[in-house]
């Protein structure tokens, strides 16, 4: 075995780069043993350790920077939530990442990804101009002095045919509780939270920067999300870089209309059974687990089941961390290669008595 | 949603099990 040698400038620069707690870690390996990849064998679940790559952190020890270490963390946050140390693991892995991505050393994959952020304000490959086109056939009013709620709707749903039903139906919803609410456009850019967790930590603050100035400029005061990231992303990231606004994730926002007798849900669905799949950033990173449960619970003809993992236990999907664009390809997936953590999470919910997720 | 559905559909389970978004069905119930 080839000598490792350690590099106190690596490690400094590491900890310069936002890994303020990375020396707090006392390799108890709590991390590593509660890891979503320790359920899926394979290649990156053999090469990939959260609690050595920490190691290798606090060392400044070359090894982190293979690719599949580096960019395997979704970061789903289960290691957080149980650390006895308190570490900023998630901080520590966005750090390390920087440490490389920051110096131009970006995986080929994700290049195409960074290069749509900075050049259209989005990572869909998606024309500016085109970020309202979902809205097509909607009445989707704009944002204006007198309106009380901007909705952020994410890139995802912007861009990504298969989601743009997401944004349809919350301006439905929406529209049917009275909400004062609207959108500015063109001019949004990505919340930029992958970026940052991919280590762009310069992309993320042109991002965010150019965010707050269109929102305070428009007189935003109050922001409805779509997505948890985004949610996340303007609680958590935003006020230090001065974007501070009153912040709520639509689920909480229809709950509260729900309690409230603004929202009514009279027409009973097809579906019988259905479990709720706790997203990590609303769940575990954000504390909300009741209003999308109070939600589904009062549509007419819903039985709500959990899943054997749920609220703070939840499962990862493995699309967060940047890892919905590192991904390997579909077509080299399959159920026996074990290389996606998401293939893992399937047959466990396909194991309830649910039909629907 | 979509890693959910993808994943689904990879192991063959999406005649068993349909994945759906929060929104869409509290949309189909107004």
């Amino acid at each position: 075995m080839e000598p490792k040698y350690v590099s106190r400038e690596m490690r400094d620069y590491i900890i310069e780069m936002g890994a303020e707690t990375i020396t707090w870690c006392m390799q108890c390996g709590l991390c590593t043993a509660l890891c979503p990849w320790r359920l899926v064998p394979g290649e990156t679940s053999e090469k990939f350790s959260i609690r050595h790559m920490l190691r290798l952190g606090q060392m400044g020890m070359e090894g982190f920077e293979d690719e599949t270490v580096l960019f395997a963390c979704s970061t789903c946050g289960m290691c957080v939530k149980n650390c006895p140390r308190g570490v900023k693991i998630i901080d520590n892995v966005r750090a390390m990442r920087a440490s490389i991505v920051g110096g131009g050393v970006v995986p080929a994959n994700l290049r195409p990804i960074l290069g749509s952020a900075h050049a259209n304000g989005n990572p869909w490959a998606g024309p500016r101009e085109k970020r309202t086109a979902w809205q097509e056939g909607l009445d989707v009013p704009k944002f204006g002095p007198d309106t009380e709620y901007f909705l952020f709707v994410c890139c995802h749903s912007c861009y990504d045919p298969r989601s743009t039903k997401i944004a349809k139906s919350i301006v439905k919803l929406l529209k049917a509780a009275g909400v004062s609410f609207g959108v500015i456009g063109e001019e949004e850019s990505c919340c930029g939270e992958s970026m940052r967790k991919l280590g762009d930590e310069e992309l993320f603050q042109k991002l965010a920067q150019s965010n707050i100035e269109l929102f305070n400029q428009k007189g935003v005061k109050k922001i409805i999300t779509t997505s948890p990231h985004c949610y996340w992303t303007f609680t958590q990231e935003y006020p230090a870089f001065g974007g501070e606004w009153e912040v709520i994730h639509y689920t909480q926002l229809l709950a509260k209309l729900l309690e409230e007798g603004k929202l009514k849900f009279s027409k009973e669905v097809p579906k019988k059974k259905i479990a709720y799949h706790d997203p990590c950033y609303l769940g575990r990173h954000s504390n909300i687990y009741d209003d999308p449960r109070k939600l589904l619970a009062s549509v007419p003809g819903v039985e709500l089941i959990e899943l054997d993992r749920a609220r703070e236990l939840s499962l990862c999907c493995a699309g967060g961390g940047g890892r919905i664009w590192a991904e390997v390809l579909w077509e080299n997936a399959s159920a026996n290669s074990g290389s996606l953590m998401h293939l893992k999470r399937m047959p466990r919910c396909s194991q309830q008595p649910a039909p629907t997720v | 949603m979509n890693m959910l559905t993808d994943a689904c559909t990879s192991l063959n389970k999406q005649e068993s099990l349909e994945i759906t978004e929060l929104s869409e069905v509290l949309a189909e119930a107004l």
